[in-house]
């Protein structure tokens, strides 16, 4: 069984972006200095429901930046830039693969705050749990004698 | 063979689906539909407004739920903040040529460049300002996206369990009853329909 974590998720979008914009560095990390322009991969938060006896849906809410350039003000093509990269990043995170799973991208949307592209995406797996060996003494059959006392 | 318990999902509120129902309700699926938006809507805002980062204040209280909008079934409830940043004097007077005039929830939500410096312009508490360190980038909260996330799972729980119980009260208790009831109320249209052109 793959063993899903934070890291595998960031590697699995990182190689998506790396597929699609060659010349973008990416960041899973923040870094004191970057280069420009560059994708930087932020975990919002994961979830874990039981959808039924043993499996679970996890999941990994992302957010991925797009920035152009240290100071947006600086950049004359900034709207066109962030406007066909989100068309892009729309069109890209569809499957994603990570190790032989195929996870689904769900919940797509982008916005632009500060000069800066966020594409939001959810990914959801189904995991099945793994069996733990447990050794605690179980009950193996109980019986139960009932009836009223004379006082 | 045992009849098919009434079930509903969400997702499957086609246009067509809300016309039938609409049909075999007699016209009562649509407030139906519109009270669990109404809650649905004030779950969203209690939800939000609960886990909405304080540092003033200002932000918290500035939350505002607008009225239904929209045709049915494609419904529509905004919900909005009025919180804004503002450079003034001690006088009340704009400052900067409004430069940091601006909704500021977007920011705490998705984050921003530099990094948020608490300041009090006006002696009332109230005043944020943003400094620029160049290579500094404040991370989002997504505390809107995570409290509609949760409370949208509830919503479509909430959605299956409420129709269930509307339809049965008009007596529906099974997919084919439902069904039958939907064919029969069409039939009858059809047969008014009849009726009326055979009088002209």
């Amino acid at each position: 069984m793959i063993e899903m974590t934070s890291e595998g998720i960031k590697s699995a979008i990182s190689n998506v972006l790396l597929s699609l914009a060659p010349d973008v560095a990416v960041y899973k990390e923040s870094r004191s200095n970057p280069t420009y322009p560059n994708f930087f991969i932020y975990q919002i938060s994961v979830t874990d429901d039981e959808i039924r006896k043993n499996y679970h849906l996890l999941s990994h809410s992302m957010d991925i930046y797009y920035r152009t350039a240290s100071d947006p003000s600086t950049d004359l093509r900034l709207q066109t830039n962030l406007d066909s990269m989100s068309l892009k990043l729309l069109n890209a995170f569809n499957i994603i693969k990570y190790g032989d799973l195929y996870i689904k991208c769900t919940d797509k949307s982008v916005r632009k705050v500060d000069g800066v592209l966020h594409f939001t995406v959810t990914l959801n797996t189904v995991v099945k749990n793994v069996n733990l060996n447990d050794d605690s003494p179980k009950l193996g059959s109980m019986s139960l004698n009932l009836g009223l006392s004379k006082e | 063979m045992a009849k098919k318990p009434l079930s509903f999902s969400y997702s499957k509120l086609t246009k067509n689906v809300y016309r039938n129902f609409q049909k075999a309700s007699g016209n009562q699926f649509r407030l139906m539909l519109r009270e669990w938006l109404d809650d649905y809507g004030n779950m969203l805002l209690n939800e939000i407004i609960e886990t909405t980062p304080v540092v003033t204040g200002k932000l918290k209280e500035s939350w505002e739920r607008g009225k239904i909008e929209g045709t049915a079934p494609k419904y529509k409830i905004t919900i909005r903040n009025t919180a804004r940043n503002k450079a003034v004097d001690r006088n009340g007077n704009s400052i900067m040529n409004g430069y940091f005039d601006n909704y500021y929830a977007q920011f705490v939500e998705y984050g921003h460049r530099g990094r948020a410096v608490y300041l009090d312009f006006t002696g009332n508490g109230h005043g944020v300002i943003i400094v620029n360190t160049d290579d500094e980038f404040t991370h989002g909260k997504f505390f809107v996206k995570s409290a509609g996330d949760k409370i949208s799972k509830i919503a479509r729980k909430n959605y299956n369990f409420r129709t269930r119980l509307f339809f049965r009260s008009l007596g529906f208790n099974s997919v084919k009853d439902l069904e039958s009831g939907i064919s029969q109320m069409g039939k009858s249209r059809q047969m008014l329909k009849m009726a009326k052109d055979k009088a002209k």
